[in-house]
């Protein structure tokens, strides 16, 4: 995928650097960066040639999911909107849909990861569909299922309610 | 679309610090050290309540064991509120008496649909208060009283019991249900048949939730209204001279927030007309609103069978007429009109006609559900001339069904019914009200503990029967009452005791032995059994509900009310001695107990096996209802056998919890301290 970044064949865009936690750069256009509201909140205060953000909470592993996430959102929004301009019927928001079905599908580490990387720099859609898919993999547990799945303590006590 | 991933030299990167208005928020921890803790509790409070708000009430009310953030988080009237408004659709609950009369035992069915199409459709159990005791021969499922479904607001559904006025609350999501106490005002006797109609509201402005009941009789002169109040847990006969004498039709849910609307019939005044009759819950006042004109002061109103039924069609007053049946088109013909704007007359509009069923058959609006109208369908089996056939109506088979009235659509739902006359049906979404502290779950912005009854006669011959107290301001009252009562019955017994020693001669040690103490230090030991529930009140730091149960001779009702105790299990309790408790906590409750483990010499001086087992089992659930959480400090003063503690030092989980006597705690704490117990009634009254 890195390779297909050509600057020198496509019109130069406005671009911002993430750094990982693990000291890896990330240079990701300007529209798709902002989609995290977190950049977008500094965004205005910072100078065009310094647009360098170190995330150090986010590791390179997820940061790279978590920008393909936001190129594809970036550009079938692009293409959503094209569609409805020209009014030709398109199915972009189901294909989108099952594109997000698909991407959240990951083992429980790196959804746990996306989670707390999406809270992090605050990116709704991402977060909403992170949290309902940890909804989803609960719905219909045991306590005991979920503590040892998601390696929770166990430190209730006896709920008499709960049984009832 | 790409991005470039370059690995850099960053060897400075993780000693940079730029402050979060420069750039992002960041923790300096190594990042490392958080990769490997990808564990699901260290997730932000936030994030969990926002997983746990997608979750239905049945796995949430599992989850409240899963840790102890969740469970707080489950609990909290904030998430209760969002949880219920949270994107849910309509669920349809039906109540189908499968016999009406079986020898005083009743079937009802519940069946809830739900599913976005109302496709599902599940059994619901039928609740506590409708199920027939323990020991009879038909088991749980068979209900012994009969009753309807009169309202449902926020995810409650009330209940009204029929013969007689009782009324029920019942949350079928939480499997809670409870009666509501009686009317201290019995009903006046009359002539003629006895009306009772029952209506559930919210109120928004003073977060409560109240029932109002109305009571017509004898040809219409005599007309009562009702109105029970949740937080106070008590009726009220409202002075108001009602316009009608009938209840035509009921909507079955609130119009709004705080206003309820009924359709109004006056059959015994000299014009007979039909109008809205409208409840503000907040002030109390009736009032109401005329009909479109073509129905006011139509005599076809008075009409028996004459179907005018009122509802809430999307979020507006709306009537629905029977217009009769119309033989070109072959179907029933109803008329459709809204108010659009609320108290407004003149906003009454017609929205539609809808046509509807067949000539065969028999078609009845029964309610609405947003945009849609529920319409019960009766047809025959046989396939006769429909205007000639003179066949059995009691073999009609019956449907139920979704009608839009703007397209006409139409959508049979998946519901068995057997007795269309006594079916029930109300628009319900599940929540996570309580209907055992309803006052703390009010569906509403915040919540505020009120007041509640204080000490009511609660001092008898032996000891006090403890009262539930949740307020800070009638304490000190109660409290000074309470002395005094105590010094009186003090000195009585001295006196007895006097007496009974002259007569008999001797004494037993054990009885004798507080008493050789100087006068004061027996008010101290009487005291001992009043200020742990003054204590608790004030203990429960977090806020929470403060019990305290006594062990007197009696045990206090509201337990019993409360559902934590069976009745089997009362049985067991023995009638314990206060002077007694006292005298052997001073003998053995000295230095460090282990409050973690129940079964220590220390707890089992003087209870028996099951005594024991019950006090602890209240123990705990004290602490649990107190919200009792590491860092509180609870107050247990005069530690009986220490049973609160332990319950307490459970709710908290740390694992080395001691008590000292002297209230000295600071060495026993190690780690971090979930409780500091302060023990000595000179502290607590010097503190109060």
């Amino acid at each position: 995928m890195k390779d297909s970044f050509n600057p020198s064949i496509e019109p130069p865009k406005k671009t911002v650097t993430l750094v990982s936690s693990d000291g890896y750069d990330f240079e990701v256009e300007e529209e798709v960066a902002l989609e995290s509201q977190v950049i977008k909140d500094g965004f205005e205060d910072k100078a065009v040639d310094d647009r360098e953000y170190l995330l150090f909470n986010v590791h390179s592993d997820t940061l790279e999911l978590i920008i393909k996430y936001c190129e594809k959102h970036v550009s079938s929004r692009k293409s959503i909107s094209a569609a409805a301009a020209s009014s030709s019927s398109s199915n972009g928001e189901e294909a989108l849909k099952e594109w997000d079905e698909h991407f959240i599908s990951v083992d429980t580490n790196t959804l746990y990861d996306i989670l707390m990387a999406a809270d992090y720099l605050n990116i709704k859609s991402l977060l909403d569909l992170a949290i309902q898919k940890v909804a989803d993999t609960i719905h219909g547990r045991s306590p005991e299922q979920i503590r040892k799945k998601f390696n929770i303590e166990n430190d209730s006590i006896i709920d008499p309610w709960a049984s009832e | 679309m790409a991005f470039i991933k370059t690995k850099h030299n960053h060897d400075t990167l993780c000693s940079t610090f730029r402050s979060p208005q420069e750039g992002l928020i960041y923790s300096s921890s190594t990042n490392n050290l958080l990769a490997k803790l990808s564990s699901f509790h260290l997730l932000p409070e936030d994030v969990v309540f926002q997983i746990l708000l997608c979750l239905p009430v049945v796995s949430l009310l599992q989850f409240k064991s899963v840790c102890k953030l969740w469970h707080s988080v489950i609990e909290r009237p904030h998430f209760i509120t969002q949880h219920f408004r949270r994107p849910q659709a309509d669920n349809l609950l039906v109540m189908d008496p499968t016999h009406a009369f079986d020898n005083f035992i009743y079937d009802l069915n519940f069946s809830l649909l739900s599913g976005d199409n109302l496709e599902v459709s599940q059994d619901v159990d039928l609740p506590l208060c409708f199920r027939e005791r323990s020991g009879g021969n038909h088991g749980l499922a068979r209900a012994i009283r009969f009753g309807s479904m009169s309202a449902s607001c926020n995810g409650i559904v009330c209940l009204h019991h029929r013969p007689g006025s009782d009324v029920s609350l019942w949350n079928p999501a939480m499997r809670q249900s409870r009666v509501l106490p009686k009317s201290p005002v019995p009903f006046p006797q009359a002539d003629g048949l006895i009306n009772i109609f029952v209506g559930f509201v919210f109120d928004v402005k003073t977060i409560e939730y109240k029932v109002v009941r109305f009571y017509f009789t004898g040809y219409g002169l005599k007309r009562r209204v009702d109105v029970y109040n949740l937080s106070t847990d008590s009726w009220k006969t409202l002075d108001v001279c009602l316009p009608v004498d009938f209840i035509a039709s009921d909507p079955k849910t609130p119009y709004r927030d705080g206003t309820y609307c009924w359709l109004g019939r006056n059959d015994y005044s000299e014009n007979p007309s039909s109008m809205i009759l409208s409840f503000d819950i907040t002030n109390e006042v009736f009032d109401t609103i005329p009909l479109p004109d073509i129905y006011s002061s139509n005599p076809r109103c008075s009409i028996p069978g004459y179907i005018l039924v009122l509802a809430i069609l999307q979020g507006k007053i709306a009537c629905i007429e029977f217009r009769g049946v119309s033989l070109e088109t072959e179907s029933w013909n109803f008329e459709i009109w809204v108010l659009n704007e609320y108290g407004v007359k003149e906003s009454w509009t017609k929205l539609c006609k809808l046509r509807f069923g067949n000539i065969g058959s028999w078609a009845d609006p029964i309610g609405c559900l947003d945009s849609q109208i529920i319409m019960l369908l009766r047809k025959k089996h046989c396939s006769c001339d429909p205007l000639k056939c003179y066949c059995d109506r009691s073999t009609m088979m019956t449907e139920m069904c979704l009608c839009n009235p703007v397209t006409q659509e139409r959508k049979i739902l998946p519901v068995h019914i057997t007795d269309p006359y006594n079916l029930k049906v109300v628009v319900y979404k599940e929540s996570l009200v309580s209907i055992k502290n309803i006052n703390d779950a009010a569906i509403g912005t915040t919540c505020a503990v009120k007041p509640r009854i204080c000490f009511q006669d609660a001092v008898k011959e032996q000891g006090i029967i403890a009262k539930t107290i949740s307020a800070t301001q009638e304490r000190s009252d109660g409290l000074k009452e309470l002395e005094k009562r105590m010094s009186d019955l003090q000195e009585q017994k001295q006196v007895e005791k006097a007496s009974s020693a002259a007569t008999r001669g001797t004494q037993p040690l054990e009885n004798a032995k507080p008493h050789k103490r100087s006068q004061p230090q027996a008010q101290v030991g009487f005291r001992l059994h009043m200020i742990p529930l003054l204590g608790l009140a004030d203990t429960l730091l977090g806020g929470g509900i403060a019990i305290k149960v006594v062990m007197a001779e009696k045990l206090p009702l509201q337990w019993l009310n409360r559902g934590c105790i069976k009745s089997t299990d009362v049985k067991m309790l023995q009638p314990m001695k206060p002077m007694k408790a006292a005298h052997a906590r001073n003998q053995h409750m000295q230095g460090r107990v282990n409050l973690n483990n129940p079964e220590s010499p220390d707890h089992k001086f003087w209870l028996s096996v099951d005594q024991r087992r019950i006090l602890f089992e209240m123990a705990f659930l004290m602490a649990d209802q107190a919200l009792v959480t590491p860092g509180k400090l609870v107050y247990d003063p005069f530690v009986g056998t220490g049973s609160i503690l332990v319950g307490a030092a459970h709710s908290g989980g740390n694992d080395d919890n001691v008590l000292t006597e002297d209230g000295s705690t600071d060495t026993h704490f190690p780690g971090h301290p979930c409780f500091k117990l302060v023990a000595a009634c000179e502290q607590i009254l010097n503190f109060r």
